[in-house]
C-alpha cells in the first residue's frame, strides 16, 4: 500500500513537472492549487487513485444508478492541498463553491463511471461530482444538489 | 384508605407516562417533518435546470446562427456545444418525476420536438464526415421547436414545485398545530396537576395541623384525666402512664415505663380484660358501635397493697402492633360505700322481716284468745238472757268480729308481703261459686233493701282451673263493699270475657248505685292503711284492708282490679283474671259415710285441742247440740283415744305440743283400726291456705279456721251429715230427698213428725170406730192421708190407704177392720223407716 502511495506521489510530482504536456488533453480535469500551479489529471490518473463506488437514486436519473470514482477529499489530500474552499466549474460554465471542511472521506466523489461505463459529455460526463443521496437524508439538500456538479472540468482551491 | 391512595398514585403515574410518550411521539413526528422539510427533493433545482436548459438551447441557437454565417466553422466547436446541450436533454428526458403531471400523450407531444432535435443532434455529433451548413440549419430549425417545449416544461416544473412546497408547508403547519395544541394541553394539565398538588399540600398541612392539635389535646386529656390512664403494647409493656396513675399506683412515670402491666395489676382478670378489649374492637369494626365494658379487678400499689379498681381496656391495632389503653379508677371508697349500703339494706330488711314476723306472731297469738271469747259469747247466747243482755252480747260479738277481721287482714297483708301467699289451682264451677256467693250476700243486701242481681250467661256454666277460694274472697270483698256503700238502688254482678279459648281473661264486674268515688281517689283506695274521708262526713270507704288485699291477691294471680266511678254516680269494680278452662264436666263427690254412723242423731265426737278454753268452748257447743264429746289435749292423747273407741267425727287442732294435728291425722288414717275412716275436721288459728294442702294430704276431710262460731259448727255438722244423709234418703225415697232439698231437714222432720202424729190419731180413731157410721168422712180422711203420705214419699203407705179408701166406699165393715189393721202395721214400719233415715 505504502509503495503504491509512494509511487503515486512520485507519479504526481512527475506529472506536475511534466504538466503542460498532459494539459493538452481535452478530457483532463484541471486542479488549480494556487494562482501559478495547475495540475491536469486524466482518466487513467484518476483511476489509479483509490476508487469509491455506490448505488443511489438521484433526482436527475430515473431508477438507481451505480457511480464509481475518486473521493474529492482524498484527491485534495493526495496533492497535500491546503485551503478553505474549492470552486468547481463545469463545461457549460456552471460554477459552485464548497468549503473544504464540508468534504467527507467518501462524499462527494468525482464519479468517472456511471453503471460501470465511462460517462460521455452528453450524459453529464466525463466527471460528475455526486453524493450517496440514498444513504443519508443529509445529502438530499439544495446545497448538495447544487454542489453535485457535472461535466466538471476545473477545481480551484482558494484560501 | 392507603390502598386507595396507592391506586390513585398509580393512575396518575400511568397518565403521566402516557402523556410523555405521546409528547415524545409528537416531537419525533415534528422533527421528522422538519427534517423532511430540510431535505430537498430537488424541485427548485429542476426548475433551475429547466431554465438552464432553455438558456443553453438559446446559446446553442445563437452559436448555430453564428456558425451558419461563418463559412468556415469548426466542427469540433459545434460538437462540443451540442454535447453540452445533449447532456441537458439527457437529464430532462430521464427525469420521470414529472410523469404524474402529464399523461403519456401530452408528454410525448411535449417531448417529441425535443427528441427529434436530440436524435438529429446525436447524429450530427457522431457524424464521421464534416458537418455541413445544411446540418446546422436543420439543427437550428429543430432547436427552435424544442425550445418552445422546454419553455413549457420549465413552466410546468415551476408550477409543480410551487404546489409541492405548499403541500409540504401545510403538512408541517398541521403537524405544528397538533404538536402545539398537544403541548398546550399538556401545559394546562400540568398546571391543573400543580393546582391539585397545591390543594393536597394545603389539606396535608391542615391535617397535620389537626393532627398536632388532636395529639396535643390527647396529651392534655391523658395528663389531665382524673382517671388513671395506662397504655401498654401488645406484650403488656407499659409505654404511657399519666399523673393520675402515679397517684393511684404509687409508681412514678419514670419507674413504671418499660415494666409490664402485671406490675400494677393482679393477674386474675387481666387476661379476660384483654380478651374483652379485643372483642370490643372487633364489635366496633363489625357494627360501628363502641360499647365500653367496665371490668372490676384488683390493682396492686407500689407498696404491695391490693385495692379494687374499675378498668376499661380498649384495644387498637396499628400496623400489626397492638396497643392497649387502660382507663383505671380506684373504687376502694365506692366499694366501702357499697358494702355499707348493702349492710344497711340487710339491716333494714331484717328489721322489716322481724316486724312482719312480730305482726304475724302477734296476730296469731291474739286470735287464740279471741276465738275463746267469741266461742264463750256464742255459748252465752244459748243460755237464758234478758233482752238487754242479748243486746250487749250482740254488741260484744260484732266488736269481736270486727277485731277478728282486722287481725285476719293484718295477717293477710303480712303474708302477701312476705310472699307466703301461694296460688293453688283447682278445678271449680264458676256458676256454682257465684250463685252460692251471691246467695250468701243477698241476705246482707236484703237487709238494706237493695237488690243484688247476678247476671250469668249460659256459657258461664263452665269449669275453670284457678284458685276458687281466693277468687271468692276477692268477690266477697267487692260485693260486700258495694252493699256497704250503697243505700238505695241495686248491685249487679256480671261476667264477661269468657270465650272458647283455652285461657281467657275473665272480667267480674260489680256495679253499684252507691256514693261513688272521686277519680282522684281511684288509686288511693287500693293503698294500704288509707281510708278515704270527706270533710263533712267521717270515713266513707272505710274498707280497711279489704281492697288492697284483694288487689294484691288478684295481681298474684296475674290479674288486676280496676275501678270506674264518679261521685254520686255509683261505682264499677272490675276484677280481671286469666283463667284456664277445664273441658271435662267433672263433679266432685263427697265421700259417703257409713250409714250406721249417721243413723244416730247424737254423734260421738273427739275434740283434740291444746288450748283449754277453746277446747272447752268447742266441747260445750257440741254437748249443747246433744252430742257426746271426748277430749284430748295433744296428738298423743288423741291416738290413745282413737284406739279405745269409735268416733263419728274428730276435731283436730293443727298446732299442738308433742304431736301436731297433721301428724296425728296421718297416723289415724294409716294405723287406727277403729277410726281410720272417721271424719276428721282440722282446726287452725291460721288462715286455711297455710295448712290446707298439708291437711288434705294428711287425710283431713274438712278444714276450719278458728274461732268456730256455734252457728258454723251446727251447719258443718248438719252439712257433713245431711249431704251424706241425702244420698241415703234418696235410696229410701227420691220424693223425700227433694223435700229435704227444698224445705231443709228441720222442716221436713217437723212435717214428718206432724204427719205420723196425725196418722196415729187417724188409725186410733178408725179402731175406736169413729168412722163406722160416717163412711164419707172416712173416705175423705183416707184420701187426705194418702196425699200427705205421697208428699212425704211414704209409698209404703200407699197400698193399705188405697185398700182402706176402697173398702170405705164399699161400706164393708169387716174388710174395713182388716184394712185398718194392716194400715196400722205398715204405718209403724213406715214411721220407723222415716225417722231411721232422716235422723
Amino acid at each position: 500500500m505504502s509503495k503504491i502511495l509512494l509511487f503515486l506521489t512520485l507519479f504526481g510530482l512527475i506529472n506536475t513537472l511534466t504538466g503542460p504536456a498532459l494539459g493538452q488533453d481535452g478530457n483532463a480535469l484541471r486542479l488549480t492549487v494556487s494562482q501559478s500551479e495547475t495540475i491536469q489529471l486524466n482518466l487513467e490518473e484518476l483511476d489509479a487513485l483509490d476508487q469509491i463506488e455506490f448505488t443511489t437514486n438521484t433526482i436527475w436519473l430515473s431508477g438507481e444508478t451505480h457511480f464509481s470514482g475518486v473521493s474529492l477529499k482524498a484527491l485534495l489530500r493526495q496533492f497535500a492541498i491546503k485551503g478553505n474552499k474549492i470552486e468547481m466549474t463545469a463545461l457549460d460554465g456552471y460554477a459552485v463553491s464548497m468549503p473544504i471542511a464540508d468534504l467527507e472521506d467518501n462524499a462527494p466523489i468525482i464519479s468517472t463511471r456511471l453503471n460501470g461505463k465511462i460517462i460521455p459529455i452528453r450524459e453529464n460526463g466525463p466527471y460528475w461530482v455526486v453524493f450517496p443521496y440514498g444513504s443519508d437524508k443529509k445529502y438530499q439538500t439544495e446545497i448538495n444538489f447544487a454542489r453535485s456538479i457535472w461535466q466538471l472540468k476545473h477545481i480551484r482551491v482558494m484560501d | 384508605m392507603n390502598d386507595e391512595i396507592k391506586g390513585y398514585r398509580f393512575l396518575v403515574f400511568l397518565c403521566l407516562c402516557l402523556l410523555t410518550i405521546l409528547l415524545a411521539l409528537m416531537a419525533n413526528k415534528l422533527f421528522a417533518e422538519l427534517q423532511d422539510l430540510s431535505v430537498s427533493d430537488g424541485d427548485s433545482f429542476k426548475v433551475w435546470h429547466s431554465y438552464q436548459t432553455k438558456s443553453q438551447l438559446a446559446d446553442l441557437e445563437s452559436t448555430l446562427t453564428e456558425e451558419i454565417a461563418n463559412e468556415d466553422f469548426s466542427t469540433s466547436r459545434v460538437q462540443e456545444s451540442l454535447n453540452i446541450v445533449l447532456s441537458k436533454v439527457f437529464v430532462l428526458k430521464n427525469d420521470d418525476s414529472r410523469a404524474y403531471l402529464w399523461d403519456s400523450k401530452e408528454r410525448q407531444a411535449l417531448l417529441s420536438p425535443l427528441l427529434h432535435f436530440e436524435t438529429f443532434a446525436l447524429a450530427t455529433v457522431e457524424k464521421p464526415a464534416r458537418v455541413t451548413v445544411y446540418d446546422l440549419k436543420k439543427l437550428k430549425d429543430l432547436l427552435q421547436k424544442a425550445r418552445l417545449t422546454v419553455d413549457q416544461i420549465a413552466r410546468l416544473d415551476e408550477e409543480l414545485t410551487a404546489r409541492r412546497s405548499l403541500v409540504l408547508r401545510m403538512k408541517f403547519s398541521r403537524q405544528l398545530t397538533w404538536t402545539g395544541g398537544f403541548a398546550i394541553g399538556f401545559l394546562v394539565m400540568l398546571a391543573g396537576l400543580l393546582l391539585v398538588m397545591d390543594r393536597m399540600l394545603l389539606s396535608a398541612m391542615k391535617r397535620s395541623d389537626a393532627l398536632t392539635t388532636s395529639s396535643r389535646q390527647l396529651e392534655a386529656t391523658v395528663a389531665g384525666s382524673m382517671d388513671a390512664i395506662v397504655i401498654a403494647d401488645g406484650f403488656s409493656k407499659i409505654i404511657e402512664y399519666n399523673s393520675s396513675a402515679e397517684g393511684v399506683f404509687g409508681w412514678t412515670r419514670e419507674e413504671i415505663i418499660g415494666k409490664t402491666m402485671e406490675e400494677i395489676f393482679f393477674l386474675g382478670g387481666l387476661g379476660s380484660a384483654y380478651k374483652n378489649a379485643m372483642n370490643q374492637t372487633l364489635g366496633r369494626e363489625s357494627s360501628g358501635l363502641f360499647h365500653p365494658t367496665r371490668v372490676e379487678l384488683s390493682g396492686k400499689r407500689k407498696n404491695g397493697e391490693e385495692f379494687p379498681v374499675e378498668l376499661n381496656l380498649t384495644f387498637v391495632e396499628h400496623k400489626n402492633e397492638a396497643i392497649f389503653m387502660a382507663y383505671i379508677r380506684d373504687i376502694s371508697e365506692r366499694k366501702i360505700a357499697e358494702q355499707e349500703l348493702i349492710a344497711a339494706r340487710d339491716r333494714a330488711e331484717s328489721a322489716g322481716k322481724a316486724k312482719s314476723r312480730f305482726l304475724a306472731v302477734m296476730s296469731h297469738e291474739m286470735r287464740t284468745p279471741l276465738a275463746g271469747i267469741v266461742g264463750v259469747m256464742d255459748l252465752l247466747g244459748t243460755t237464758k238472757l234478758t233482752k238487754k243482755q242479748i243486746h250487749y252480747l250482740q254488741m260484744a260479738t260484732s266488736s269481736s268480729k270486727v277485731l277478728l277481721d282486722h287481725i285476719n287482714e293484718a295477717l293477710d297483708i303480712t303474708r302477701i308481703d312476705a310472699g307466703g301467699l301461694e296460688v293453688s289451682f283447682q278445678e271449680f264451677d264458676m256458676a256454682d261459686m257465684l250463685k252460692n256467693l251471691v246467695g250468701v250476700l243477698k241476705v246482707l243486701a236484703t237487709k238494706k233493701n237493695i237488690e243484688l242481681r247476678l247476671q250469668l250467661e249460659k256459657n258461664t256454666k263452665l269449669f275453670f282451673l284457678g284458685d276458687g277460694p281466693k277468687i271468692r274472697q276477692i268477690l266477697t270483698n267487692l260485693i260486700g263493699n258495694a252493699i256497704k256503700f250503697t243505700d238505695q238502688g241495686n248491685i249487679s254482678v256480671s261476667i264477661t270475657g269468657i270465650d272458647d279459648t283455652e285461657t281467657s281473661t275473665v272480667n267480674f264486674i260489680i256495679t253499684d248505685t252507691g256514693l261513688g268515688i272521686a277519680s282522684a281517689n281511684h288509686e288511693k283506695i287500693f293503698e294500704e292503711f288509707i281510708a278515704i274521708t270527706q270533710s263533712d262526713q267521717n270515713q266513707i270507704r272505710s274498707d280497711g284492708m279489704g281492697l288492697p288485699i284483694s288487689r294484691k291477691i288478684a295481681r298474684l294471680m296475674e290479674g288486676d282490679i280496676k275501678v270506674k266511678s264518679e261521685i254520686g254516680k255509683g261505682a264499677e269494680f272490675t276484677l280481671s283474671l286469666p283463667l284456664q278452662r277445664v273441658r271435662k264436666n267433672k263433679i266432685k263427690v263427697s265421700k259417703p259415710f257409713e250409714l250406721s254412723k249417721l243413723k244416730h242423731q247424737n254423734i260421738n265426737a273427739l275434740v283434740v285441742e291444746d288450748n283449754n278454753i277453746n277446747g272447752e268452748v268447742l266441747t260445750d257447743m257440741l254437748e249443747e247440740m246433744g252430742h257426746s264429746v271426748s277430749r284430748a289435749s295433744n296428738g298423743l292423747e288423741a291416738l290413745d283415744q282413737v284406739n279405745i273407741q269409735l268416733f263419728d267425727i274428730i276435731f283436730m287442732d293443727i298446732n299442738m305440743p308433742f304431736m301436731g294435728g297433721i301428724e296425728t291425722t296421718h297416723r289415724i288414717r294409716a294405723d287406727s283400726r277403729l277410726n281410720s275412716k272417721t271424719l276428721i275436721i282440722g282446726l287452725t288459728a291460721h288462715s286455711s291456705d297455710d295448712f290446707g294442702k298439708k291437711a288434705e294430704q294428711a287425710g283431713m276431710d274438712y278444714f276450719l279456721t278458728k274461732p268456730i262460731r256455734l252457728e258454723n259448727l251446727k251447719k258443718i255438722i248438719f252439712d257433713t251429715v245431711s249431704i251424706d244423709q241425702t244420698a241415703v234418703i234418696a235410696e229410701y225415697s227420691p220424693v223425700l230427698k227433694n223435700l229435704f232439698e227444698t224445705l231443709g231437714r228441720e222442716k221436713v222432720l217437723r212435717i214428718g213428725e206432724k204427719f205420723f202424729e196425725e196418722l196415729d190419731v187417724f188409725i186410733q180413731q178408725s179402731i175406736d170406730g169413729l168412722f163406722t157410721k160416717d163412711h164419707v168422712a172416712l173416705v175423705e180422711a183416707t184420701h187426705k192421708m194418702k196425699g200427705a203420705a205421697l208428699l212425704l214419699g211414704q209409698s209404703l203407705l200407699e197400698t193399705p190407704l188405697d185398700k182402706l179408701e176402697c173398702h170405705a166406699l164399699e161400706g164393708d165393715t169387716t174388710d174395713l177392720q182388716i184394712s185398718i189393721q194392716s194400715l196400722q202395721n205398715v204405718a209403724q214400719q213406715s214411721k220407723a223407716d222415716f225417722f231411721d233415715f232422716t235422723s
